[in-house]
């Protein structure tokens, strides 16, 4: 078990390092005006997941064995680390500023007292055996040991590790586990740590880095107000726990696909659309809200029915607000991936297509 | 319509549990629109809320939405509404109205006391439960599959067992197979049906009936709990022998096939 400890502490580095690197890519590519790294590790987040749904859906429905998903895999990982490397390169200095600015003057007691309080939650959801509700994420992590163990891409009923006649249709756009199950062969960590412990404290240190992007845009600017903003959520999250809210899941099964939906897509979502009213005309916005909506659905299915939820409750008050059509039209492009992806669902859901595992 | 509403109001009382957040939540909108209503970020998010809490109570919207995600999770809705972010956003606005320090101080200790009195924590859930094991399970189901796999070596285990740690084995150790899963699936012929029945009986439990049914399964051990009703002769006409305890539970392996 020693082993493992510095094993899963590396592993979390990792992870950040890589949705840093996605990141900083995509904000090279569609930049906005200021640079922020919180919204750049979120970013680097969908962007890994969104690629990671491309790569390996194609793989899952052709029944290739999860150890080639995991080698093709790492060379889009080596890739992704390689194009940050090159891009950064004239950047480098302007970055490292921006990062050494962080601890400099009164924003070091800022980040630090920032950094102690994220360090104090993982703490807290980490050392909580039962908090990882296992009992209903069965399943789901069920899935991610059985596919790591036979090497293959959900083909095995996780339930009772016997072969299923055709890949289960309710999760069969679901990549989220097969993820989990790369990363361990990748890793050589067991599926269990790096669901329950290290996916966790990614899922929440991203949390918490999201509300703090919020937080400084709603106090415009104020990294103090948005401290307070970001303790008193971390209070509310611990304080009110409840099978249902966002908060109990982001406390007791921060690594299951719809808890991210509740903790990081909704939110991010919403100020990706705030950020939009504000300053519309900068495209990138927009593209960083379609970026997360198209991450969405390999994470979550949940997201195909709940995020044109959202985006119509945000957009189409605006766009009758601001008497646009090209917001109306920006709208109906981000509402097209869900459209597509709940005929796909409707599609495999009643087994129009099947696959066959045997 | 009238059922719409009701079904409706009943998920919104289950969503927020024992504790009052929703009332934090209605006191910190008012105070945003009484002191902040002009600043463009609560002219986002206020009027986001409203809809989202349209959207949620209004019997039309709630018909459409509950077809398409099912009624019985019509509770994710209401993840849409960014409740925790609207108080927090609230406290925060009032920590920088101008006061004195110690008044700030005082302001502070009040509104973390209203808002650990108004919900519910980890701890009082019986959520909070310190396990040995970073593969997070219960440490009884790490016993249970340790002492299996120690007995079977490399061969095959089909475990039976109940609800209790059926979920957890296939999560700790897959190379476990099972009969069925959580709730019963993935159960599909009639003897696995009839053991997961069985070993979850309304009445008393049939040690006899569930050591039949797990060897017509194909189930090489067995993991249930023992009462002062067990007796080994149940199981053992059936070919299982006993190979050690965890707790209350029983841990048999089959020895022979029933002939």
């Amino acid at each position: 078990m020693n082993y493992q400890l510095p094993l899963i502490a590396g592993s979390i580095v990792l992870y950040l390092f890589i949705y840093y690197a996605a990141g900083s890519i995509v904000v090279r590519l569609f930049p906005a005006d200021d640079f922020s790294i919180a919204r750049t590790f979120l970013l680097g987040f969908f962007a890994c997941f969104f690629l990671f749904g491309i790569t390996a859906l194609p793989m899952k429905l052709l029944l290739l064995p999860l150890s080639l998903l995991a080698h093709v895999w790492a060379a889009v990982l080596i890739l992704i680390v390689v194009l940050f490397l090159l891009s950064e390169k004239r950047q480098w200095r302007i970055r490292r500023d921006t990062w050494k600015a962080l601890f400099t003057g009164k924003q070091r007691y800022i980040t630090i007292i920032f950094l102690a309080l994220v360090l104090l939650q993982l703490f807290l959801v980490n050392m909580n055996g039962k908090a990882s509700d296992t009992w209903n994420q069965a399943y789901y992590l069920g899935d991610v040991s059985t596919s790591l163990y036979t090497d293959t891409i959900s083909q095995y009923d996780p339930f009772t590790g016997k072969i299923l006649e055709y890949l289960n249709p309710e999760y069969l756009l679901e990549t989220y586990q097969n993820h989990g199950s790369v990363m361990c062969y990748l890793l050589n960590i067991h599926p269990m740590a790096e669901r329950l412990t290290v996916m966790v404290s990614v899922v929440l240190i991203l949390y918490q880095l999201l509300f703090f992007e919020i937080g400084c845009f709603l106090f415009k600017g104020s990294r103090a107000k948005s401290l307070m903003l970001t303790g008193f959520l971390a209070l509310l999250n611990v304080f009110s726990y409840n099978e249902y809210t966002a908060a109990g899941f982001l406390i007791s099964r921060a690594s299951d696909g719809k808890s991210i939906l509740a903790v990081l897509i909704i939110p991010a979502l919403l100020y990706f659309f705030m950020k939009t009213s504000q300053s519309g005309e900068q495209k990138c916005w927009w593209i960083y809200s379609f970026l997360t909506i198209l991450s969405s659905f390999g994470l979550n299915m949940s997201s195909i029915f709940m995020i044109p939820f959202e985006i119509s409750a945000l957009y189409i008050p605006l766009a009758l607000h601001q008497k646009k059509p090209s917001v109306f039209g920006r709208f109906l492009l981000l509402l097209l991936p869900c459209a597509v992806m709940i005929l796909l669902y409707l599609l495999t859901k009643n087994e129009f297509l099947i696959y066959t595992g045997k | 319509m009238k059922e719409i509403m009701e079904w409706t109001v009943s998920i919104w009382n289950s969503y927020w549990g024992d504790g009052y957040v929703q009332y934090l939540l209605l006191i910190a909108v008012i105070c945003l629109l009484i002191w902040k209503r002009k600043e463009n970020s609560i002219r986002q998010i206020l009027p986001y809320v409203f809809t989202v809490l349209l959207l949620f109570l209004c019997p039309l919207s709630a018909r459409v939405i509950q077809k398409c995600i099912g009624q019985d999770v019509y509770w994710r809705v209401l993840w849409l509404l960014p409740a925790t972010l609207v108080i927090a956003l609230a406290c925060a606005e009032f920590l920088h109205i101008r006061m004195s320090r110690p008044i700030r101080f005082i302001t502070v200790l009040l509104l973390t006391g209203l808002t650990v009195f108004c919900g519910k924590t980890l701890l009082d859930s019986g959520q909070y439960v310190k396990v040995h094991n970073y593969q997070k399970v219960p440490d009884e189901v790490a016993h249970i599959c340790n002492m299996i796999r120690e007995d079977a070596g490399e061969s095959e285990v089909c475990l039976a067992t109940d609800e209790n740690i059926s979920p957890y084995i296939r999560v700790y150790d897959p190379s476990i197979t099972m009969p069925y899963g959580r709730r019963g699936k993935g159960a599909i012929t009639k003897n696995t049906l009839a053991l997961y029945r069985a070993v979850h009986p309304e009445g008393r439990v049939k040690y006899k009936q569930i050591a039949r049914l797990a060897n017509a399964s194909g189930c090489n051990y067995l993991a249930i709990v023992l009462n002062d009703r067990f007796k080994q002769s149940y199981v053992e006409q059936f070919g299982y022998q006993q190979i050690g305890t965890v707790n209350n539970y029983g841990i048999f392996r089959l020895t022979e096939t029933e002939s």
